[in-house]
């Protein structure tokens, strides 16, 4: 908090932005974003927002981008105050954002996408596509981004539709770039590409800030770095001579990243078993899956870590039954019985819960009432002569409610509460089940810090009552914080599989990358055994 | 006051402001094309309430409209698209006539509920057609239910003018049902019969099926989001067919209802858009089948006093059309319901 005093501010000459003083609490679950938040911004550096998920990055940069409003608190840019009410308000200052999530229209070409909102016209009514190419085309050389205006986005990989949205950033004439982490979706050689890029752009008199929970990217990357902890600015230093060590306990303010109590205990016999698991799409010349082996057994956490785009959701679907694309082969076996194929009404009688990545679209149907979505797997339990006991279904919903504490009516769309109450009513509707086997993907994505260790409690006291518990992350500290054995996904592959005993992100990062593989003689059985 | 009496109060409010706009335009323009426009407006708005004949007529013409409404409030809700009203309730109307002319014997009661029967089959099992293709080979619903449609008109069409035409009428219509099979008259000298009693119990019954059961639960979950209702274990494949099933069924027996309560025979004209205006109906119910009770009041209403006002005073038939659909579009428009939503939530 020091080094954010007035001092530190007027003694350094060239700042762009300030930030001061900036609170926010998002009413709806009563959660402090940003409290009393101190940040500025020099000219042409590149600033690393750094934090665990739910610190207050994206909201503090959200403010400054104008999607959100502070309660409490200032905004000066080049010296002077500004009111930042809209997109619209921080555009005209100069200031874009880059989402997380690709904001893309797959279909249209590239050219298209860029202009789209402030489309080059002839005669004041025409698009004039001609000269919104020859513009996309100029920009992208300039900035030396290889871009074809012609492509498809749909065609194009994530890293190609990163920079697209980037370039619709500087189309707009923006001079500050504010990046929600941008290279989450990215592979390593993507990385570098994109870091190449940004480089590039701060020697042309760019201002960057790049929101990450990487810390090695801070170092590669940033030339200051501002630390986030619950709502509040930690730390603002330059970059240079930092260590990670001395980052990850600013921010997680202990040494220690992440623990769970997690009692010692024998695992059961195995109700999930996978073996030599495919996936094969014909239009996609690798496969998604190829011969996975993996078991997991009552009373025991698989954890299965990768970068997105290596195969976990294919995994995720093909294990419930939601898989819709290309053909899975191999054997999967739920307590001996094979199911691969099966649809999830059968899988769920066998005894499956399941929390999907994807929440509003698969875990909860938006338009339907908080209580409609909490029973839709055991409504049967609530029948009469085919009738629904309404008396019950308010009874079932509100011990849920209660337990969960999930802010929202129960009458009410389940639309209308906010991401991370939906997120705990997929949850509770899954975990209240008690199942033989658990598959849950992304679990605490989107939650506060007391909700995500809600949730690994959950979790272990569902692995203590003998529930198979198969745990699909892309957040390692998760995976190693709850796991009792982990598996790593690369293109599609298991390339290693250690029981949780002594394992570190950094080992484990090499892995994920694809830079080791762990030899294995066998295709199917013990991999335990050989992996010490 | 909590979230969900909020929604509620705004989707009150918004209709009633989307009516009240409505009027206010359909003033202005009866005050721009019409010579004498406190008369027109009298007659436009309160004609329907004149005298018993003309209430009771435009309370008939609600009748047709609560069934297809229903059926295509169902369609809605459970994600299904039903373009195939006209053709529906048209096959629902001429296999009525079909069995009155077969089975001329049969005890009163039992003769009605077998032509009533008989019309909701042929209605659900043209829409089911549509359901089976989609569910079997992805085909487009919208595409096929309207095509059957289209088919039959002709093919029914074929059979008035041929086999079942009634060779002792001026007019072309077909054979008559026997007298005994007619639904009695509530309000003589006017149309209304006690289909309208029917309308509304179907009414009532499918509000119950679809959200108080078992069946009418599965039907929105996967109407709502099928992708949800598969994860959640639901068979959602099935409910493609089925809510087309029950839609189909609703509106071939609106047709079979205007048989026996209306006309005792079938002929061309008989479907005059009512498929369609089913549709509109739905629209104004925001699918509820509750709601389908005064929206389809509301389009008798605005029909009768269209007509109304074409009869007793000096606007055209083009001019009456433009208001009601003014006044239709209006209220069909979510825009004022989020409008009222925002403004709540402040």
């Amino acid at each position: 908090m020091e080094s954010t005093t007035q001092a530190d501010k007027t003694s350094i000459p060239n700042i762009l932005v300030e930030m001061l003083g900036i609170s926010k609490v998002y009413p709806d679950n009563n959660v402090t974003a940003n409290s009393n938040v101190h940040f500025n911004l020099q000219r042409g550096e590149i600033h690393a927002l750094v934090g665990e998920n739910g610190a207050g990055k994206t909201t503090l940069m959200k403010i400054l981008c104008g999607l959100e409003r502070a309660d409490q608190g200032t905004i000066k840019v080049g010296g002077r105050p500004v009111h930042i009410r809209s997109a619209r308000d921080a555009d005209r200052l100069g200031i874009g954002m880059v989402h997380q999530r690709f904001c893309l229209v797959e279909n249209f070409s590239v050219a298209d996408n860029i202009v789209l909102g402030k489309e080059p016209l002839r005669g004041g009514i025409f698009y004039d596509r001609a000269k919104a190419k020859q513009t996309v085309k100029v920009l992208s050389e300039d900035y030396g981004f290889e871009m074809d205006p012609n492509a498809l986005v749909g065609t194009l990989t994530v890293g190609q539709k990163q920079r697209v949205e980037i370039l619709k950033v500087l189309y707009r004439g923006s001079t500050i770039l504010v990046l929600d982490e941008p290279t989450s979706l990215l592979t390593e050689q993507e990385i570098k590409v994109f870091f190449r890029v940004l480089r590039q752009l701060k020697t042309m008199g760019y201002t960057i800030v790049i929101i990450t929970h990487k810390l090695e990217e801070v170092g590669q990357i940033s030339d200051r770095v501002t630390v986030m902890r619950e709502g509040q600015v930690v730390d603002s230093r330059p970059s240079a001579n930092l260590d990670k060590a001395t980052l990850a306990r600013l921010m997680v303010g202990k040494e220690v990243l992440l623990q769970v109590e997690k009692p010692a205990k024998n695992p059961g016999l195995p109700v999930l078993e996978i073996r030599d698991l495919s996936l094969i799409d014909p239009t996609c010349p690798r496969p998604l899956l190829a011969g996975i082996n993996l078991r997991v057994r009552a009373g025991e956490v698989l954890g299965i870590a990768g970068v997105a785009g290596n195969g976990l959701g294919e995994l995720e679907d093909v294990l419930t039954g939601m898989n819709s694309r290309g053909r899975p082969s191999g054997q999967v076996l739920i307590e001996g019985l094979e199911v691969l194929g099966h649809s999830p009404a059968r899988l769920r009688r066998m005894g499956l819960a399941y929390v999907p990545a994807d929440r509003l679209q698969r875990g909860s149907s938006l338009a339907l009432s908080l209580s409609d979505n909490l029973i839709v797997v055991n409504h049967h339990v609530f029948l009469r002569f085919g009738i629904l006991r309404n008396h019950s279904i308010s009874k079932f919903s509100n011990d849920l409610i209660q337990r969960f504490g999930i802010k929202g009516n129960m009458s009410a769309p389940i639309g209308t509460l906010s991401g991370g109450n939906i997120q705990k009513a997929v949850l509770s509707r899954e975990l209240s089940r008690r199942p033989k086997l658990l598959i849950i993907s992304e679990p605490t994505w989107g939650l506060d810090v007391a909700c995500s260790e809600f949730v690994y409690q959950e979790i272990i006291e569902m692995r203590g009552e003998e529930t198979a518990i198969l745990l699909i992350s892309s957040n390692l500290d998760e995976v190693l914080a709850l796991s009792d054995q982990v598996a790593v996904m690369y293109k599609g592959e298991v390339v290693a599989l250690f029981p949780n005993v002594g394992l570190d992100r950094e080992s484990l990062g090499g892995y994920m990358l694809g830079l080791h593989r762990q030899e294995v003689k066998e295709k199917s059985g013990c991999w335990e055994e050989r992996a010490h | 006051m909590d979230s969900r009496a909020k929604s509620s109060l705004a989707s009150f409010l918004g209709i009633v402001l989307s009516i009240l706009v409505a009027f206010i335009i359909a003033i202005i323009l009866i005050f721009s094309f019409s010579k004498d426009p406190g008369k027109t407006l009298y007659w436009y708005f309160f004609g329907p309430f004149t005298n018993p004949f003309v209430f009771g007529n435009m309370l008939e013409s609600a009748i047709p409209l609560l069934f297809t409404g229903l059926g295509m409030a169902v369609a809605f809700k459970s994600g299904v698209t039903n373009l195939g009203g006209e053709g529906q309730i048209f096959a629902g109307a001429i296999m009525a006539v079909i069995l009155g002319i077969l089975l001329p014997n049969l005890p009163g009661g039992v003769g009605i509920a077998t032509l009533l029967l008989g019309g909701a089959i042929v209605g659900s099992l043209m829409a089911g057609l549509s359901g089976f293709l989609r569910m079997a080979w992805g085909v487009s619903d919208l595409l096929t239910t309207y095509l059957i449609s289209t088919g039959m008109v002709y093919v029914i069409n074929y059979l008035i003018l041929g086999p079942l035409r009634d060779p002792a009428q001026i007019t072309i219509q077909s054979l008559s049902i026997p007298a005994a099979y007619m639904l009695p008259r509530l309000l003589p000298p006017s149309y209304l019969h006690s289909g309208l009693l029917l309308g509304l119990a179907a009414a009532v019954f499918i509000w119950f099926l679809i959200y108080r059961t078992h069946l009418g639960y599965e039907l929105r979950v996967a109407g709502s989001n099928r992708q949800f209702g598969r994860y959640g274990g639901i068979e959602v494949r099935q409910y493609l067919v089925l809510p087309m099933l029950i839609s189909g069924a609703l509106i071939g027996l609106g047709g079979a209802v205007q048989v026996v309560g209306r006309y005792g025979s079938c002929f061309s004209d008989l479907t005059a858009g009512l498929g369609w205006n089913g549709i509109a109906v739905a629209l104004i119910a925001r699918s509820n089948p509750l709601g389908v009770i005064p929206a389809a009041l509301f389009y008798a209403y605005l029909d009768a006093g269209a007509k109304s006002a074409m009869i007793n005073s000096d606007i055209t038939y083009e001019i009456a059309s433009i208001i009601s659909a003014v006044i239709f579009y209006l209220v069909t428009a979510e825009a004022a319901v989020a409008f009222i939503r925002r403004r709540l939530g402040k």
